[in-house]
């Protein structure tokens, strides 16, 4: 999966009645932390909703290692901002999604699934939150746990939409070293969209800039006070 | 196992209870006499205990898949306007026809609640085109049922003194409504057919507790699932409400005391549990009823409601819903 690549052809995403982004050409490297930067409401998050399928691009084609995205969670995984509560759901439960596709008609999950869950959650050091329920975790145990279910999901992209926006300092710099250590050891793609200067600049190789409707690649050491001033 | 003891007692509790239904009545006739099927006693209670069984089963399933429909456990059968199609229905069989000089059949009238409550289902899924949001929906639904609530009193205020006595009695809910055995198997047929479908979308059902965004990601069809939740929990409320009256608070508190117990929102086991704990429940409620020592059965729903509410009341303040 390593060097297969996402890419937009002339893409221009948005609604009906407002484009947010025109015709975007992007060649997306593999295998990096790619920082999402723009303004409040320039189509961050609908970016990640074209990607998704949730709404049709308004042009162009994306394409992921040159098909057609059918199958959008074979490609990707997702982490967003908003806390889901649910009742009577266990951490182990909310990984077992990750695998929810391979399972049986029941809903459970294979022994081997299993398995790996456990054994991917003891490398977090979050094997602790497996029989706790998820509305009793807090912010940072949360958001762990649900970048965990996004890699445990297997896909060669994640996209994370603000996901260190809740946490504390510590808890941000566990999850930025936690994104950084997957891109290097499982030749992840992450596309964090974020408003954090110092993860842009520390943390992401590349940043994708949205900016007057336009979207542009660029390296990270620019820094976002001389894009955005 | 933990699951399978839980299975067995309440299996057992549910063997016993259909025992007692057989037995227990306004008047006790001995046990031999009281599983005599050529005995039209005991053919009545059979179908009584046949009906509460069924009903508490698919009230039950509703309920569960409200809730889920809703991610909001204190949905119910009563909300979304669909009970309240049904008594429009019902209302229009007891009370507009007989003013037209039309008397229907106890059968027509259980037809014209499930078209009622379908005629609401219909509209609910031509808003949901337009809308992707549950509370929404939820609101649509409560502005639905004052709707036809309103409807339903300005019928009332025209009608005569015994139709009106036969819509408030239907309203009270009873599981001896029909008493013939061969009705009863059919509504039987279709509410256990209507579950075993539900049943058979446990899988979406879980993925579709995660929330739109990330079950989407999962790969789920969202719209299309709430589709199918919306369309067989209406069609199990249509029937049952027309059948045997607006069942209250089963539908609400089951699905609680089955989550509670596994201590798990798992559709697979919820469901399960959930329909020997319907059964049990409606069961219990249907008994209290008609205690011996009693000349006359008390209303289902006041049984249900004193039971119910307190439970509800019970189960929102452990689980810290407030």
């Amino acid at each position: 999966m390593s060097n297969k690549r996402l890419k937009f052809n002339g893409v221009t995403i948005g609604y009906d009645n407002q484009t947010l982004i025109h015709n975007i050409n992007l060649d997306l490297p593999a295998n990096k932390l790619i920082g999402l930067v723009g303004e409040n409401g320039s189509g961050k998050t609908t970016l990640f909703n074209t990607l998704l399928g949730n709404i049709p691009s308004l042009t162009g084609q994306i394409t992921f290692n040159n098909q057609p995205i059918i199958e959008v969670e074979k490609i990707f995984s997702v982490v967003f901002t908003k806390r889901v509560s649910i009742q009577g759901f266990s951490g182990l439960d909310m990984l077992s999604m990750a695998k929810i596709t391979n399972a049986n008609w029941k809903g459970g999950i294979s022994p081997d699934d299993k398995k790996e869950i456990i054994s991917f959650a003891k490398t977090l050091v979050i094997e602790n939150l497996l029989n706790k329920q998820i509305n009793e975790l807090s912010d940072g145990q949360y958001q762990k746990l649900m970048v965990a279910k996004a890699v445990l999901q297997d896909t060669p992209i994640i996209l994370m939409d603000e996901p260190t926006a809740f946490l504390d300092i510590k808890n941000k710099k566990q999850i930025n070293n936690l994104l950084l250590s997957l891109v290097k050891d499982q030749n992840k793609t992450i596309i964090v969209s974020t408003h954090d200067e110092i993860f842009c600049t520390q943390y992401c190789e590349n940043l994708m800039v949205i900016k007057e409707n336009t979207l542009t690649l660029t390296e990270s050491n620019i820094g976002l006070q001389s894009i955005f001033e | 196992m933990k699951a399978n003891k839980t299975y067995s007692v309440l299996l057992l509790i549910l063997f016993v209870l259909m025992v007692l239904s057989m037995l227990l009545g306004t008047v006790y006739k001995g046990f031999e006499q009281s599983f005599d099927l050529s005995n039209a006693m005991t053919q009545l209670r059979l179908s009584r205990t046949v009906t509460a069984i069924v009903v508490g089963i698919g009230i039950s399933v509703s309920g569960l898949l409200l809730q889920t429909l809703f991610r909001n456990p204190l949905a119910g059968p009563s909300v979304l306007g669909i009970s309240s199609g049904a008594t429009l229905g019902v209302s229009v069989g007891l009370l507009l026809l007989p003013m037209l000089g039309i008397t229907l059949s106890s059968f027509s009238v259980t037809l014209l609640g499930i078209i009622g409550s379908f005629c609401i289902t219909l509209m609910l899924l031509i808003t949901t085109r337009y809308i992707n949001n549950n509370n929404t929906l939820l609101i649509i639904g409560l502005m639905l049922g004052y709707f036809t609530s309103s409807i339903i009193n300005v019928l009332s205020f025209y009608t005569d003194k015994s139709s009106l006595q036969e819509l408030v009695f239907w309203g009270l809910g009873s599981f001896t409504k029909e008493i013939s055995l061969t009705t009863i198997g059919i509504y039987s047929s279709v509410i256990i057919l209507l579950v075993m479908c539900s049943i058979v979308f446990v899988k979406r059902l879980d993925l579709y507790l995660l929330g739109d965004n990330y079950a989407r990601a999962l790969g789920l069809n969202v719209k299309q699932t709430r589709y199918i939740i919306i369309l067989i929990a209406s069609l199990l409320i249509g029937l049952i409400t027309s059948w045997c009256g607006p069942i209250a608070f089963i539908g609400i508190a089951v699905p609680h005391i089955a989550r509670n117990i596994l201590k798990s929102s798992k559709h697979f086991n919820v469901i399960l549990i959930s329909i020997i704990i319907g059964a049990i429940l409606a069961l219990v409620c249907d008994i209290i009823s008609r205690l011996p020592g009693l000349d006359q059965t008390l209303p289902l729903n006041a049984v249900t409601s004193i039971i119910g509410a307190p439970l509800v009341i019970w189960i929102i303040f452990k689980n810290k819903l407030v």
